[in-house]
């Protein structure tokens, strides 16, 4: 099962960001992992959080525009070479890599064009690959 | 391209007889609005002007002009000319901007308003073989009715539908056959998408025409829906105070829109100093009825920029014709040098989404130069994950603004709802340069 990712628009002004992590945080939503693209005007704040439906409900009601994507999150061996190894699999299969990032310990959450294949072929290769509802729980 | 014409002997009138028909029809309305009309009779006074006297198309220019404000003011019957037992229609606008205003019909004004709209139509392609489809509004709106006893009176089939309900639309447009579609310009681009989605190709359905009206839209959106649609489109104009739809309407050869000069009388001014303008140039539409019983209007102020366009048309109509409105006097900027109007950035909008998007023009002076900031507001539609597609989807906006008006702008990209609004209305421009 893949991980659920929330990309969040949001105005680069003072504040924004502070609204939105304290609006999940009021609503008893945790933050697994994020991110933020920014541009000068604006970001996309990327969101991996424990209750992923909550949260999509909620920040809708506040006028927030938010758009799902499901991810695939692997425990990158904790040593040299670690995530370079996975990123060979991934381009060797010819997989792209959107973006990823860290989240919690030395987990990265991967946005890859093909998540099912990219998981399978890294799962077969002994990196462990880990569901959104674990991911949500660690 | 050969077309129909509805009224031969008043479209292609000679010049001499039309401008009889404005004498004779000037002489009656002020003399009608004199006698009736305790503002008009005021302001006649006032300018020392005699009903009676009247000579002259150009004595028109001694007489005041009567805006929107004034029908506020005389909210809600107190311009009419005819007691309300004479009434049998009352239509009123939104009222969105303030008090709405109300307009009246006699039993001949309706019989004229559906003679002008069948003129227009009839232009425009439509006979009494056509089946019309008519997403306008029903209701206050003067469109849905307007063009519907138009459409009548040319003998067409006419599907009242009235607006929204989309699915409905389009069900009844595949199994009843419709051949033309009155709708706004954007409504239309909507349904076309519509369709698609749904799997069904617009350009094999049996539609053939387009008459769009009711809000500015650009000769890129005509391409478009035509391309879409596989239709010839065309433009009308109208507006409640003078009567509703029918006021001028394009021919197919969508040259300009010809005028019902033998039932009103258009003038060109100057929006800042209220002068007539030379026939030819651009300024702001003045009308003047010369028939109307119920609400007789002496150069109201459209707020509407156009030009008049008074070369003979191919189509062999003789009525002068302007052209598409390019936009309204209350909202044009002049940012360096350069006439910009909201509606322009609005149709480039619309045409990369295909929906109405809120946005806002913020004007600013920085040093000696004038800056362009345009504000658009994020939609789920236009909403990606990806940083690239984002960054892309601010150039292309960019880029088509600055084609169509030939400044260099700015965009910024906004959260939803995020851009002031009043009564639902986002405010379209902020003018911070120091006057």
């Amino acid at each position: 099962m893949h991980t659920r990712e929330l990309s969040i628009f949001i105005e680069n002004k003072a504040g924004r960001l502070a609204a939105l992590t304290g609006l999940l945080g009021q609503a008893g939503i945790n933050i697994r992992g994020f991110s933020v693209a920014d541009m000068s005007d604006y970001g996309i704040v990327r969101l991996i959080v424990d209750k992923p439906d909550d949260a999509v409900a909620l920040l809708r009601g506040q006028d927030f525009i938010v758009r799902e994507s499901s991810l695939i999150c692997v425990r990158v061996p904790d040593q040299p070479g670690g995530l370079g190894s996975i990123l060979n699999m991934l381009s060797e299969a010819g997989i792209n890599v959107e973006y990823m990032y860290a989240i919690v310990d030395t987990l990265i959450v991967f946005n890859v064009e093909n998540p099912d294949q990219a998981a399978g072929l890294l799962r077969e290769s002994g990196v462990e690959v880990i569901s959104g509802p674990k991911v949500y729980s660690l | 391209m050969k077309t129909k014409i509805w009224d031969r002997r008043r479209e292609c009138a000679g010049r001499e007889e039309i401008e009889e028909l404005q004498r004779q029809g000037l002489a009656n309305t002020l003399q009608w609005a004199y006698d009736r009309v305790p503002m008009y009779r005021r302001r006649m006074t006032k300018a020392g002007f005699d009903p009676a006297a009247f000579r002259s198309l150009d004595d028109l220019r001694r007489l005041p002009f009567t805006t929107k404000q004034d029908l506020r003011d005389n909210y809600p019957f107190g311009l009419f000319a005819v007691p309300k037992d004479k009434l049998v229609r009352i239509h009123s606008s939104s009222g969105t901007t303030g008090k709405p205003t109300v307009v009246g019909y006699t039993r001949r004004d309706l019989r004229t308003w559906s003679e002008l709209v069948a003129r227009m139509v009839t232009a425009a392609g439509v006979t009494r073989r056509d089946t019309i489809q008519i997403s306008f509004g029903y209701g206050l709106f003067t469109g849905g009715f307007g063009l519907h006893y138009g459409m009548e009176r040319v003998g067409a089939s006419v599907i009242p539908v009235s607006s929204g309900n989309t699915q409905r639309q389009l069900m009844i447009m595949q199994d009843f056959g419709t051949t033309a579609l009155v709708s706004t310009p954007s409504y239309a681009m909507y349904m076309a998408e519509s369709l698609t989605e749904m799997g069904v190709d617009p350009t094999q359905l049996k539609l053939r025409y387009g008459l769009f009206g009711s809000e500015p839209w650009s000769e890129e959106m005509r391409a478009e829906l035509e391309r879409k649609w596989n239709i010839t489109a065309t433009d009308n104009y109208g507006l409640s105070e003078i009567m509703g739809p029918g006021v001028s309407g394009e021919c197919l050869l969508k040259q300009g829109m010809h005028l019902a000069e033998d039932h009103f009388i258009f003038e060109i001014i100057d929006p800042k100093t209220g002068e007539r303008l030379p026939v030819g140039e651009e300024g702001e539409l003045v009308i003047t009825t010369l028939t109307k019983e119920a609400l007789p209007v002496i150069r109201y102020r459209t707020r509407d920029i156009t030009r008049i366009i008074p070369d003979p048309c191919p189509c062999g109509r003789t009525l002068h014709r302007m052209t598409r409105v390019i936009g309204r006097t209350d909202d044009m900027l002049i940012i360096r040098g350069v006439n910009v109007f909201p509606s322009q950035v609005e149709s480039v909008l619309l045409e990369i989404e295909g929906t109405e998007p809120h946005y806002q023009l913020v004007v600013d002076r920085q040093g000696q130069l004038d800056t362009l900031e345009v504000r658009v507001e994020v939609s789920d539609s236009i909403f990606f994950n990806e940083m690239k597609r984002m960054h892309e989807l601010g150039e292309t906006i960019r880029s088509r603004i600055e084609s169509v008006l030939g400044l260099n702008v700015k965009i910024k990209l906004v959260e939803p709802k995020s851009l002031a609004r009043s009564e639902g209305k986002a405010k379209r421009v902020l003018d911070l340069r120091k006057k």
